[in-house]
């Protein structure tokens, strides 16, 4: 039960990126580092999926000596080199020389073991800038950008109900490296440079820094510079900001948009199909995008729609997986969460013992 | 707990209870965290369901509030909660324990009351935002003190003491913001947010609150 911090996928392989997000707040969308490598992100499986219910190995090397050293190295070497490929595919930096007054921050490797529901294995790795040795003021403009509430899913997921809209989902496949950045940001080379760079250029932190030209997972201003590009072009094509919330999107003849970081869910009235359609088209044709049909699943949430309009909303597996981590699969059942005459408030004083 | 906030407003009063005691557990916290689970154990199928059928309620938006007045408990705080419901989907909820003391169970709800209000207050931009229309939510409430209190603009001596930011609910009644009436207590959905009910009582509040493991 203590803190849930930290046991969402995305949170493990992005830490830095969402300081201080406390359990209470809406988690961010589960693991997905923008620069999914091809072979992973295919329209209809979901490159997403939660490390908790595809269960991840808690052996997974927690730095780059570890995954060198463990008997997987040719694994998480592949990985790496992936990764990297597709940073440099997106020339999300450039080297240059180190001046006097660069002040680089320091970047590192993350791995994870994902188990797809076929049972095979990936292994993926990713580099984060460690976006907690930012300063203020330094790069450090405005890292603000705001994510929609359940409260408005939900309200929405009811209303669409209601009215017999459709609901697409859209899903930004290189959110972050879409925009460029336009403060300077240095960062130090990557472990494993002098094998993972073909072309010659110098290897040391001494002589040689990386320039981000695009937000890299970390940066503490990651997701504004996409926040800030989707919005502009959301507002190019008709829609405006609701007033309630600021992630909902709303044109006039029944197309609503609900922006989560790089998930989009599109509502539409069934008379509205051919404006809806003309929307993710200019939308699919404007970012690399899936386009993932009719919605089944946001923030990790399922949604079913039966036959006659009804929606349900459920978190399948998420309950065995928490019983499996508190090793109560066995566990007795129990009628009610809280024993009606339970006394949580009681003076803690002449409770029993304090444990941990 | 991250499942209380997307679909299970079930258990959001004992992860509210819960969590308070999360930096510093006693052994009677993780032996109701347990039974927490062991709740969810026996309830892993449930689904939060939006239903096709039409609701018969005279606003497409509907809020339940009630709260628990803890004059017995140890600091005095009572357990405040609301739940609204659109178009027959419950949307949002909250279970909290008030931050002040309240003199009375009519206090308490007030202050309940005033909480809903606030939470309707966005309610009626979204639902302005997507339709264009204005709603006016029905907000229920099982007290009748507070009802009295809320439809008459005069203070009695019993409320006069009550901060004046938690007179909103009244303030809003008269302006025709938000309607407040009457429901019995049997029917007041909050209470499973103020409240450790019994088996029965808990399953029958949490199919009236659209969780269902059947369809």
């Amino acid at each position: 039960m203590a803190g849930h911090r930290g046991q969402n996928g995305a949170q493990e392989m992005a830490p830095a990126a969402h300081p201080g997000r406390s359990a209470a707040h809406v988690t961010v969308p589960t693991a997905h580092p923008g620069r999914s490598t091809a072979h992973e992100t295919t329209p209809t499986a979901r490159p997403r999926r939660n490390a908790l219910t595809t269960g991840s190995t808690e052996d997974d090397p927690g730095s780059y000596r570890d995954a060198l050293n463990s008997s997987l190295n040719k694994q998480w070497k592949e990985a790496m080199r992936q990764d990297y490929a597709s940073l440099i595919e997106n020339s999300t930096f450039t080297p240059v020389t180190n001046t006097n007054g660069m002040k680089p921050i320091g970047c590192r490797w993350v791995y994870k073991t994902k188990r797809n529901p076929n049972g095979t294995i990936r292994y993926k790795a990713c580099l984060l800038i460690k976006g907690y040795e930012q300063i203020r003021a330094v790069g450090f403009d405005e890292t603000y950008a705001p994510v929609g509430k359940l409260i408005t899913l939900r309200y929405l997921l009811s209303f669409a109900v209601q009215n017999s809209y459709q609901i697409d989902h859209l899903d930004v496949i290189t959110a972050f490296l879409n925009p460029e950045i336009y403060t300077e940001v240095y960062m130090q080379l990557p472990q494993g440079i002098e094998w993972l760079e073909s072309t010659a250029m110098p290897t040391s932190n001494r002589d040689c820094f990386l320039r981000l030209n695009k937000a890299l997972y970390g940066l503490r201003q990651a997701l504004r510079p996409w926040h800030q590009e989707i919005d502009d072009f959301l507002q190019s094509i008709g829609f405006h900001h609701s007033q309630a919330d600021i992630s909902l999107y709303i044109r006039n003849a029944g197309v609503l948009i609900l922006l989560y970081v790089d998930d989009i869910l599109v509502f539409y009235a069934e008379e509205a199909l051919e404006n809806a359609l003309r929307v993710k088209q200019r939308l699919i044709l404007q970012y690399k995008m899936s386009n993932l049909g009719p919605a089944k699943q946001f923030l990790s949430l399922e949604i079913d729609r039966l036959a006659d309009g009804t929606i349900t909303l459920s978190r399948p597996g998420y309950i065995s997986t928490i019983l499996a981590r508190f090793n109560m699969q066995d566990a007795n059942l129990a009628p009610t969460p809280l024993h009606p005459k339970n006394r949580l408030n009681i003076n803690t004083s002449d409770a029993e013992e304090e444990v941990d | 707990m991250y499942a209380a906030i997307g679909t299970r407003l079930d258990i959001a009063l004992a992860v509210a209870a819960l969590r308070r005691y999360n930096m510093k557990p006693y052994r009677v916290h993780l032996t109701a965290a347990k039974r927490v689970l062991r709740y969810l154990k026996a309830t892993a199928d449930v689904k939060l369901v939006f239903p096709s059928t039409t609701s018969t309620e005279a606003s497409p938006l509907v809020g339940y509030t009630d709260s628990d007045y803890a004059g017995g408990r140890a600091d005095r705080k009572s357990q405040g909660g609301h739940i609204f419901k659109v178009y027959g989907a419950p949307i949002s909820w909250l279970s909290r324990k008030q931050g002040l003391v309240a003199f009375s169970t009519t206090e308490a709800e007030y202050i309940a009351c005033s909480d809903a209000t606030r939470e309707a207050e966005w309610q009626i931009r979204l639902h302005m935002d997507v339709t264009g229309e204005t709603v006016v939510p029905t907000i229920y409430c099982d007290s009748n003190g507070v009802l009295k209190t809320i439809y008459s603009a005069v203070s009695s001596p019993k409320t006069k003491h009550i901060n004046i930011r938690y007179h909103i609910s009244r303030d809003w009644q008269e302006r025709r913001i938000v309607n407040f009436t009457d429901i019995s207590t049997d029917d007041n959905l909050a209470d499973i947010m103020t409240k450790a009910l019994g088996p029965e009582k808990h399953q029958h509040f949490a199919t009236s609150i659209s969780l269902r493991s059947k369809l």
